[in-house]
């Protein structure tokens, strides 16, 4: 029963990523605690899918797992699949793994500055992901050429600069030059704008965009932004406490979003042009790990809350195609 | 320090500085790490040179003059002379002669050695233009050898000892203990009780132990690479443990989960990337350890566990200096320990010195 997206899209066959019923456990003083819950999607060849939701929802977690970055312990898979190419990436050998990493999945994070090793100039590090995955066209010339590709000026000056000679912007191009250079088939992008300030994101979201249709690779963007959904994201999957509680395509989402959760977020997004409201905050935050409320997990803090929400688990269901939602109210 | 680089014009304003280049201009600053620098520089240039400028060779033998005291320096016609000495009675006590002073000549014929251990040479630094007349700089021994050329051909032994122990001990260190941290888990638990019991047996029976495992009398070039092994042996672990804690901080570091990201094996990220952010610890680490080996050779030829005569080192010379009867007598026997006192403060200048310059912060 894993959603699949709307069976119009003319996407190339097979799904590059499956994540099937992905269940994981941080172990902590002897506790299992459930970080991911059961959770289901799959990517296309070319397509872009958006993880949405507010810190501490699992989707980091979900995307690190992908490639079977979660350092384990503390993790533990406990059950579901990951797939890419069809291949299961918990039956992988190391050896398989670091193909997979870098080779067909590239990741791109958070903080740039940290991303970076501070020790070695630039374009010896991307030099480095070329001779890991590319050996034959490790030069300076390709490093070059991707930082063209990255928009960074006076590529040729910037090679031998050391991360801490660049702006928070100029590193997060590096990191995106670093992670193209393998010719990835899928890009992860792990809020990879959240620490840069307002004009550089927009700067580095264009870029991803403009990358995408350059090279026609898959994004697996995670953010907690809805501002850069319908800019970049084919498909939306929206999680909290370690499920995914809606999944549909983007437009369809942006334009009729069915669970509370997904609404009080766009709620809570500053609208430019519109009129000034107050912005209406969730109250509350996310539950801690393993003091996840009984029932539906978001019921404490839903506006519409019932009471039966607090006895059973509602199910993620179907009620449009390709519009998937974990609640049973979501007409009201 | 005294070669100042002219701001060429074409210089850019805002030329890469690498963390290497910021470390080097912090060094720069600190006087007493610098004079230790040079002080080193000297004493290794003058080891490798120990055949030229000494002038005779470690086991030259002159029985007529057992005890000699050192040469006194003077000028004749403004040209630098020894003065020649008088033996008396038995034991021997020995007195300035009257009568004309030798020259000292520069670039003179004498003993043949290998230069740097394969030119064969017989050209000397110095030495007195009359043969016959010896030229003992710091005095000689119980058997006439001439105390200065031993301590040149002693530091051969005694400064490299320093070397070539850091760096076994630090890359087993390094390795080992990056290992533990990055990988963790049982291997880290195993390897760490490991360093824990190297650690606690006291290293002087540690030292004897370990060398009663080899044979009580070999070749000197066996016994040198048994002495550096030994003292290697007991101090990786204390670097292992460092550096493993190092990389336990290290690894969290989300460049690292940048380069797993990337598909580098283990090995590469333990190589590539966490060692070589533990290299400004390991650099001061290095430096203020020197001196634990060459103290540790000392020790160990002090205790006849080590350099065997004819061999010298400073440990095994000053081992001659044990009699305090002698020492009275013959204080230039205390020459080794002079020498040992400036190698291991020049090296303690410079480690403190570059511990400082590593550290950012504190400038």
């Amino acid at each position: 029963m894993s959603p699949t997206p709307d069976s119009n899209t003319n996407f190339s066959s097979a799904p590059l990523l499956e994540v099937c019923g992905l269940q994981l456990d941080f172990l902590k003083d002897g506790q299992a605690l459930r970080a991911v819950d059961d959770v289901s999607f799959e990517l296309k060849a070319g397509e872009s899918i958006c993880l949405v939701g507010e810190s501490g929802c699992g989707k980091s977690v979900t995307a690190l797992s992908v490639a079977r970055l979660v350092p384990s312990p503390p993790a533990r898979y406990v059950g579901g699949q990951i797939r890419v190419n069809g291949k299961n990436v918990f039956e992988m050998s190391p050896k398989e793994l670091q193909q997979i990493r870098g080779g067909v999945v590239s990741y791109i994070f958070q903080e740039p500055g940290a991303s970076l090793n501070p020790v070695f100039r630039v374009g010896d590090q991307i030099l480095e992901s070329l001779k890991l995955h590319r050996p034959a066209s490790a030069t300076r010339e390709e490093v070059v050429q991707l930082l063209k590709l990255v928009g960074i000026p006076a590529p040729e000056a910037r090679i031998h600069d050391y991360p801490h000679q660049l702006s928070g912007g100029m590193q997060q191009r590096i990191m995106i030059a670093m992670a193209l250079a393998s010719h990835p088939r899928l890009l992860i992008a792990d809020e990879p704008t959240t620490a840069l300030d307002v004009t550089i994101q927009a700067q580095i979201i264009e870029l991803l965009k403009d990358l995408r249709q350059r090279i026609g690779m898959s994004l697996l963007l995670i953010t907690h932004n809805f501002g850069i959904v319908g800019d970049l994201a084919d498909r939306v999957v929206v999680m909290y406490a370690g499920q995914i509680v809606e999944l549909a395509a983007s437009a369809t989402l942006l334009a009729r979003p069915l669970h509370p959760y997904t609404r009080a977020l766009m709620n809570s997004v500053p609208k430019l042009g519109g009129e000034s409201d107050r912005l209406t905050a969730i109250p509350g935050n996310v539950p801690n790990l393993g003091s996840f409320p009984k029932g539906c997990r978001f019921h404490p803090r839903c506006p519409k809350a019932r009471a039966e929400c607090s006895e059973s688990v509602p199910e993620l269901r179907e009620v449009e195609p390709g519009h998937w939602v974990r609640c049973p109210f979501w007409m009201s | 320090m005294t070669e100042t680089q002219p701001n060429t014009p074409e210089r850019q304003p805002s030329a890469p500085r690498g963390p290497w280049r910021l470390f080097w201009e912090r060094l720069r600053r600190k006087k007493l790490a610098m004079a230790g620098a040079w002080i080193l520089l000297a004493l290794y240039s003058v080891s490798l040179l120990a055949g030229f400028v000494a002038p005779y060779k470690y086991d030259r033998i002159d029985k007529e003059r057992s005890f000699h005291p050192p040469t006194r320096l003077t000028l004749q016609g403004g040209l630098p002379a020894v003065y020649r000495y008088e033996k008396f009675g038995e034991p021997a006590s020995y007195a300035i002669a009257e009568g004309p002073k030798v020259r000292l000549r520069f670039w003179v014929q004498g003993e043949s050695y290998t230069l740097l251990g394969f030119l064969p040479c017989s050209t000397h630094l110095f030495g007195a233009s009359d043969s016959q007349t010896p030229l003992f700089l710091l005095g000689a021994d119980q058997f006439g050898r001439d105390i200065f050329s031993r301590l040149l051909y002693g530091s051969q032994i005694s400064l490299s000892i320093g070397l070539i122990g850091i760096t076994l001990s630090l890359s087993l260190g390094m390795l080992i203990g990056g290992f533990a941290g990055y990988v963790g888990g049982s291997s880290d638990f195993v390897l760490m009780r490991l360093c824990e019991l190297i650690m606690s047996i006291p290293g002087l029976y540690l030292i004897m132990a370990l060398r009663s495992v080899f044979p009580a009398s070999i070749s000197s070039t066996t016994m040198y690479l048994v002495i550096v092994a030994i003292l290697s042996f007991i101090r990786w672990a204390s670097s292992a443990r460092v550096i493993r804690g190092m990389t336990l901080s290290l690894r969290e570091r989300q460049f690292v989960l940048a380069a797993r990201a990337l598909g580098q094996s283990r090995l590469q990220i333990v190589l590539k990337h966490i060692l070589p952010s533990t290299f400004s610890y390991v650099i001061v680490a290095a430096t203020l350890s020197v001196p634990y080996y060459i103290l540790g050779e000392v020790v160990m030829s002090y205790l006849n566990v080590g350099i065997q005569e004819p061999e010298a080192s400073w440990g095994l010379m000053l081992n001659a200096a044990q009699n305090h009867q002698y020492v009275q007598d013959y204080p230039w026997l205390l020459a080794p320990g002079g020498a040992i006192f400036l190698t291991v403060l020049a090296f303690n200048f410079l480690g403190d010195g570059l511990r400082d310059a590593a550290d950012a912060k504190s400038s």
